[in-house]
């Protein structure tokens, strides 16, 4: 199988990351339950890893980074924590429904007010649009590093100024581009930033977290267990204990632990190199093809490794499956959770297909791709 | 030629039936929800039948008084593959 | 039950005061080890670090070098 839903979850792990969790799964107590050598192993690779983790992400405190079981989590914890009834929040039509879902909650059931900034028929929104949205009520501007549809990126740099010179919290999904794309929450002003540990991380499924900058108080989202203060009938006051209640996920972040070690061995701008290089040898094969249509904005590299493309006026999940079925090639057709994006796009009824490439994707793969769009495109071309 | 598609609201569901319709040797794969169909369901699963398996999924279906959503044809829009030695 | 014998016991306000110490004591060579906190003191944290009592003085540079505050330092008998 030719593996094209990178943008979904990195299917191919590095060795070391499978063998740490294996490791883990034989050697690792409870963490912050226990001094013994079982507990402390497993309480020493989570330290750690906070560690690296606020190192790759140029977050000031490493006791502010904070595990979940993915970025969805994260998203919930942040933005259920973070504002009151009145508060006013902006946000973007680029967003997958790990923001959007929170965001309708707080507005339909906390008395929080949203702006969405719209996206044009590439996909982009301007971030002077976020800018002229900000009124007094104003607390936040949430938005997506880049689209799991188009790719297209956000300017954090820009976003995180207009936030700081209005006084606003800045937080950023980074589900496609953490451990891909150069993020520095320091430099980006970005407030809480949310990632997940199982696409461009590759690290394992049901790891993720959030980085707090600064002095942030997130109300808890769970309350309960916590390994320490036991006596304390309400969940412990301080970063990380506040916001991770319950047994974390050691094994998992264990193999995140060695992901982050194997991306840096390796070089982050490499790996972010090689599936630009892939990406855009897969358009440039394809943008010319009769009947493709290709969404998002191809006119600079600064974007995730995502192709979404319709054939004709095939159904996108017709064409998914006949390259799953015929060309062994998995793609990800139908909405991706981002229906903002797809109405922006005129979308809508056709849903679109998409190719995301990963680092153990190679340029065989993509030419074979770009041959099945080919001849998908031949075989259903109107008669 | 129509093809018909089951289609579920969630993959619990599409994936018990599935099991099922194995179990009774109906023939049936998985495949993409298409978009088409229903803009609330169009990310989900769906199951693939022939036209002549139409009958006795239904059967299986209502035996079992198995959960979906609905059944809906739709048409192959591709033409199979040219032979690649003419 | 093994002897119980004189120590200089740090104890911690958060879990990652502990690990981060423990880390800061190995870099710099300072003996001591995790263990459960005692009874005898009441802190944020589980664990607390046991030293001995002659290494009072690199334990202390050591938490202002890493920058830690504990959150009770005393002789206990573990």
């Amino acid at each position: 199988m030719i593996y094209l839903d990178n943008a979904a979850t990195t299917m191919h792990k590095p060795q070391a990351v499978i063998d740490a969790v294996v490791n883990a799964m034989s050697t690792f107590g409870n963490a912050s339950r226990g001094a013994h050598e079982g507990a402390l192993t497993s309480s020493r690779v989570i330290y750690r890893t906070r560690a690296k983790l606020a190192a790759f992400f140029g977050c000031p405190s490493s006791e502010q980074v904070i595990f979940t079981c993915n970025a969805t989590e994260a998203l919930n914890i942040a933005l259920m924590g973070l504002f009151e009834p009145g508060d006013h929040v902006i946000s973007t039509e680029m967003e997958h429904n790990s923001v959007l879902r929170p965001l309708y909650r707080l507005q339909n059931e906390h008395g929080v007010s949203l702006d969405l900034v719209p996206a044009d028929r590439t996909g982009r929104i301007d971030p002077a649009e976020i800018e002229r949205r900000i009124r007094p009520e104003t607390k936040a501007i949430v938005c997506t590093h880049a689209s799991n549809l188009t790719g297209n990126r956000n300017d954090l740099t820009r976003i995180g100024r207009i936030a700081e010179d209005h006084g606003l919290l800045f937080v950023v999904d980074a589900s496609q581009t953490a451990g891909a794309a150069y993020i520095n929450m320091e430099e980006m002003k970005i407030s809480v930033l949310c990632f997940t540990g199982h696409k461009s991380l590759m690290g394992p499924q049901g790891t993720g977290g959030l980085c707090i900058r600064g002095d942030i108080p997130i109300r808890p989202f769970k309350v309960g267990g916590s390994g320490v203060q036991s006596f304390l009938t309400v969940q412990p006051p301080e970063y990380p204990t506040r916001l991770e209640a319950g047994t974390l996920n050691g094994h998992g972040i264990a193999g995140l632990s060695a992901a982050i070690d194997y991306i840096n061995e390796t070089g982050r701008e490499v790996i972010e190199a090689k599936e630009t290089a892939l990406m855009m040898r897969f358009y440039r094969g394809v943008k010319d093809v009769p009947g493709v249509t290709v969404y998002g904005d191809f006119s600079t590299e600064d974007r995730s490794p995502v192709v979404s493309l319709n054939i004709w006026d095939l159904d996108s999940a017709l064409v998914a499956d006949e390259l799953a079925q015929t060309y062994e090639i998995a793609t990800r057709a139908g909405a991706h959770c981002a229906p903002l994006m797809h109405r922006a796009l005129g979308t809508e009824q056709q849903g679109a297909v998409r190719f995301s490439f990963g680092w153990f994707n190679t340029e065989d793969e993509t030419d074979r791709a770009i041959e099945a769009v080919r001849e998908i495109a031949e075989r259903g071309r109107p008669e | 030629m129509t093809r018909y598609y089951i289609l579920f609201e969630n993959y619990d569901q599409g994936l018990a039936l599935h099991d099922l319709l194995d179990q009774e040797g109906v023939k049936n794969r998985i495949a993409p929800a298409p978009a088409v169909t229903h803009g609330r369901l169009c990310c989900g699963m769906s199951l693939l039948v022939e036209a002549g398996e139409l009958e006795a999924a239904k059967a299986c279906i209502e035996r079992h008084h198995a959960v979906y959503f609905d059944i809906v044809g739709l048409e192959d829009q591709l033409r199979s593959r040219r032979d690649r030695y003419c | 039950m093994r002897q119980k014998t004189d120590r200089l016991i740090v104890a911690f306000f958060t879990t990652h005061d502990a690990m981060a110490f423990e880390e800061a004591c190995l870099s710099r060579g300072v003996p001591g080890r995790l263990i459960p906190l005692p009874r005898e003191i009441s802190a944020g944290c589980g664990l607390a670090w046991s030293a001995p009592p002659e290494e009072e003085e690199a334990v202390r540079r050591t938490l202002t070098d890493a920058g830690i505050t504990e959150q009770a330092m005393r002789r206990c008998m573990v």
